[in-house]
């Protein structure tokens, strides 16, 4: 039969060399590795090792896939340092265990991020929208100071590093320890911090239907009452909502400010939870036993006691301090991060409130990690720390996260930006660079950079320059008020950019709106 | 202006030594490119900072030559990438009749027209509109990548059961290929859930634990067949003008330059995929027009994918090339966007100059030793290749895709359902179900 089709078959030009079995036996076509003619659907008899490698695949591939996923199931993920991070480890599976540096925020599509570091470094933690919706349900929501372990996919560029949560089942969150206080004790000092209150629940009020006002619920003590305020997930998560009315109960709260008032939220609806009699009256007794003053504040500041618990001048600390623990009071100007990886520390410029003294800051990721909260363009800051020089330049090393505190995030009372210095936009030039101006004018459309924006400004006579305001040096609020066609007093430094002359906002609040 | 010289050598150092790599069949530039960046981390490793006016030029003229190049393995040794798998066909029929010098010509005449699609009409307004599209779309495109599957599997037709005795052996027939599709699409993304989720390749060398998967499942399958299959090719004869016009050209850049913008864009699909798409969507019969228009798709996909990393505020990455050179570099201004620009027009216009020499190099290298030889060469390479960046867990892993990536080889269905690795992982996690399912596979 093979001889015959052999007789009969047409073979076309180019063909002629091919072994039988790579032409189709009826239509002489090229047909390959194929058994059957994809031209005239005609059987192509193989030699036996082309059609024992078929079976062969199949065995390899189900065989192969059956190891590989026996191999991948049973594999430990490694646990990795985040300060060992390389940019070969891009997409790595890998797990980390750390400590949450911020609270969980939650993004405009629902997922959420935190902030992780283990001491080497830390790493930004993205959660997708059903993770953080079970992380909420199951009372996991990471908050700052948190010992969090979990497994994701490592995200790495030359700027950015993240890690996205594998699964919900791989975050184990164990939280910080939290202390005990009166409701009369929670303060604003307290601000950024979660701690733990009980009390007598003495109203309970839920938001109107369609309205965007959160729960409320009253809780008294012996020192006084306070409104403890959440939404809807932390309410379905409270386990015995319908006795809560009239009932003691115990719950976890963070303690923020709102408008200038002292804010307490339920951190999550699972913390709530009944006290007993027995738990009450202990309690009670021991509140009445303990001296009603507060325990002393532990010492974070290792054996370098400060020795004055006034503000010392930012211009008068000396080289001749050096050694000397002082305590100042300035805003921050810049903050300049170290290099991912690298053991620098991070550099924080703080300015009097009269902006004309400066003092660098120095401190190590192992003290970043407890700062509650981390120093910002703008805000006012007190810190504790050493003097130190270092190539004849003095600077304030501190050792303790502790001895970092915001005092204040509010704008400097006075004018940020003084109107009366303002210049003529047509005044700038090549030849002034690197000097100090003000201008006044009214920003055009802005133009999104990596890490800021930048506006033109058109004054008075009809001058426009363009002004960079960068996301490091500017606080965050004053650049997210700044819109086109706003009249705005602005600080700066000039400079060239491809030829051009433009002016970069100094550090801090260095432009006013004016309208 | 030293950057310029040092942007113009280092471009035009990195098209003429790939040329070279790009006429080995199977070896992939992302492959190679992986070994670059390495490099390149030893070299800081040591205190010698590469600058990115060296390497990024570099980069550019391995992506752009490889996609361009890459034409002569594809044409003249069968052994095409995932995303020439139309040229397959056209272009071994063109090797079978004698004239695979041609078929490589007109492939690369695509490939130039597609290097004009990109420099002078997509460059220009891709800065202004893309960044739009991408906000606009981005919400969509785990739906969108389920119509792609849903046409992937659904496109493949039964071959067969036609003829024969009527019952199961008839059903069979007819339903075997489009069986195998299905279980080459399942099984491929069975290992995409398990290397996205619990990679076996060491965490050091994680941003090439796909680089196995798709070694075995595209690059070895081909070299095998090569080495195993009894095919000779016929005398080539070479030529001094091609049969191919100007309505031809505009055509092919229509089909190619629209189904490899797509897959440049679109996140996880592929050139092959595109052009499947666009060959639907512009119904253009005409084989030149195939040839030429996987030639434009080619380059598109891959340069294209590569150059949005750049487009100022679209910065989207597409490809592993742009994966990788986002370890080393973040763009950050438009004088990237134009370095980048400008070295794939220089290196674009090297590439195709380069590539009739080649070709007639390959032809006689062809002549003189059997190209299951080359093969053999080229699958030795790969191998090692693998071995020495993922060790032999990699290698496992590749002989894994291997039989995964012969089922549809050797059952007669689509090479493309072998891209369910990728497809079928990442619309289940951008659908957000991904990590139920690799629950249910034990994987979390």
């Amino acid at each position: 039969m093979s001889d015959k089709q052999s007789e009969t078959k047409t073979v076309l030009p180019g063909h002629e060399t091919q072994t039988e079995e790579m032409n189709c036996p009826s239509c002489g076509r090229f047909v390959g590795a194929k058994n059957k003619c994809p031209y005239c659907g005609a059987r192509v008899t193989k030699r036996m090792s082309l059609v024992a490698i078929r079976w062969a695949a199949v065995l390899l591939a189900t065989v192969g896939m059956a190891c590989l996923w026996a191999m991948a199931k049973y594999k430990t993920m490694p646990l990795v340092k985040i300060g060992d991070l390389q940019a070969t480890m891009n997409f790595a599976q890998i797990r980390l265990d750390g400590t949450a540096q911020t609270d969980a925020r939650t993004f405009r599509n629902g997922g959420m991020g935190f902030n992780i570091a283990d001491g080497t470094g830390s790493l930004q933690v993205f959660i997708s929208q059903k993770q953080a919706a079970e992380l909420q349900k199951t009372g996991r929501v990471p908050r700052a100071g948190d010992k969090v372990q979990m497994a994701g996919s490592v995200s790495l560029s030359d700027k950015d590093a993240s890690i996205r949560l594998q699964s919900v089942d791989s975050f184990v969150l164990e939280r910080a320890p939290a202390r005990t206080m009166k409701l009369g004790d929670v303060a604003e000092d307290l601000k950024g911090d979660t701690v733990v209150v009980e009390g007598l629940v003495t109203d309970f009020t839920a938001p109107p239907a369609g309205s965007k006002k959160p729960y409320s619920l009253k809780l008294r003590d012996d020192t006084g009452e306070r409104t403890v305020t959440f939404w809807q997930t932390e309410y379905d998560q409270i386990k015995e909502k319908d006795t809560l009315m009239g009932s003691r109960v115990r719950m976890r709260i963070a303690v923020s400010t709102y408008k200038g008032k002292l804010q307490l939220k339920l951190t999550d609806g699972l913390s709530v939870e009944p006290v007993t009699a027995e738990e009450a009256g202990a309690l009670d007794a021991a509140a009445a036993a303990a001296p009603a003053a507060k325990a002393p504040a532990r010492d974070f500041s290792r054996g370098k006691a400060v020795r004055e618990s006034v503000y010392q001048d930012i211009g008068g600390i000396t080289k001749d301090m050096k050694g000397k623990t002082v305590r100042v009071k300035g805003r921050v100007a810049s903050v300049k991060e170290p290099e991912e990886g690298s053991n620098r520390p991070t550099e924080v410029v703080l300015r009097s409130e009269d902006g004309k003294k400066a003092l660098t800051v120095k401190y190590w990721a192992k003290t970043a990690e407890v700062i509650k909260d981390l120093p910002k363009p703008g805000y006012l800051f007190d810190i504790t720390g050493e003097v130190d020089v270092f190539k004849g330049r003095v600077s304030l090393k501190v050792g303790s996260g502790y001895n970092i505190k915001l005092v204040s995030d509010a704008p400097p009372s006075g004018p940020a930006v003084d109107v009366s210095l303002a210049e003529p936009v047509n005044g700038l030039g090549p030849d002034r660079k690197g000097e100090a101006v003000v201008l006044v004018g009214t920003l055009g459309a802005d133009h999104a950079l990596q890490g800021g924006a930048k506006y033109p400004l058109t004054d008075a006579a009809g001058d426009t320059v363009e002004v960079v305001f960068w996301e490091g040096r500017v606080p965050a609020d004053l650049l997210n008020r700044l819109d086109e066609g706003m009249k705005v007093a602005v600080r700066g430094t000039v400079g060239i950019y491809n030829g051009a002359v433009n002016v970069t906002a100094d550090s801090g609040y260095s432009v006013m709106p004016l309208d | 202006m030293a950057s310029f010289w040092i942007v113009l050598l280092s471009v035009t150092a990195g098209t003429l030594v790939y040329s070279v790599f790009s006429c080995l069949p199977g070896l992939h530039v992302y492959n190679v490119m992986g070994l670059l960046v390495l490099a390149i981390l030893g070299l800081e490793a040591k205190g010698i900072a590469v600058p990115p006016e060296v390497f990024i030029p570099m980069m550019t003229g391995m992506i752009v030559n490889w996609s361009m190049v890459n034409t002569i393995p594809s044409v003249l040794l069968g052994t095409p990438d995932e995303s020439a798998l139309f040229t397959v066909l056209p272009g071994q029929k063109y090797l079978m009749v004698g004239r695979g010098y041609e078929g490589t010509m007109i492939t690369a005449v695509g490939s130039l027209a597609g290097a004009f699609f990109l420099v002078c009409v997509v460059a220009p307004f891709a800065p202004k509109y893309l960044p739009v599209s991408q906000e606009a779309l981005k919400g969509h495109m785990h739906w969108v990548l389920w119509i792609i599957i849903t046409f992937i599997l659904m496109s493949e037709w039964p071959k067969g059961g036609n003829r024969g005795r009527a019952g199961w052996a008839k059903f069979w027939d007819a339903w075997g290929s489009l069986l195998a599709g299905v279980c080459t699409f399942v099984l491929a993304g069975l290992m995409g859930f398990i290397l996205l989720n619990r990679s076996p390749v060491s965490h050091e060398v994680a941003f090439q634990n796909i680089m196995p998967a798709f070694v075995g499942l595209f690059a070895v399958p081909w070299c095998l067949l090569n080495i195993i299959s009894a095919a000779d090719v016929p005398p080539q004869r070479t030529t001094d003008s091609l049969d191919i016009d100007g309505d031809i050209i505009l055509r092919s850049v229509w089909s190619g330059g629209l189904g490899g913008g797509f897959a440049a864009y679109m996140p996880i699909v592929t050139g092959g995929v595109g052009g499947l798409l666009a060959g639907h969507a512009c119904a253009q019969r005409e084989e030149r027009i195939f040839v030429m228009g996987q030639g434009v798709s080619k380059f598109v996909y891959y340069v294209g994918a590569f150059m949005f990393l750049f487009v100022p505020g679209l910065n989207l990455s597409r490809g592993g090339g742009a994966w990788m050179v986002k370890t080393l570099y973040t763009p950050a201004s438009t004088a990237d966007y134009l370095m980048i620009v400008g070295s794939i027009a220089v290196s674009a216009a090297l590439s195709f100059l380069m590539i009739s020499p080649l070709a007639k190099l390959t032809l006689r290298l062809i002549d003189k030793f059997n190209y299951r030889h080359v093969s053999s060469v080229a699958l030795a390479i790969i191998v090692v290749m693998v071995f020495a960046m993922t060790g032999w867990v990699g290698l496992f892993i590749a002989a894994v895709g291997t039989g995964v990536g012969l089922l549809p080889v050797l059952f007669g269905s689509r090479r493309l359902n072998c891209l369910g690795i990728l497809l079928l992982p990442i619309a289940c996690n951008m659908s957000g179900f991904g990590e139920t399912i690799a629950g249910w596979l034990g994987l979390n």
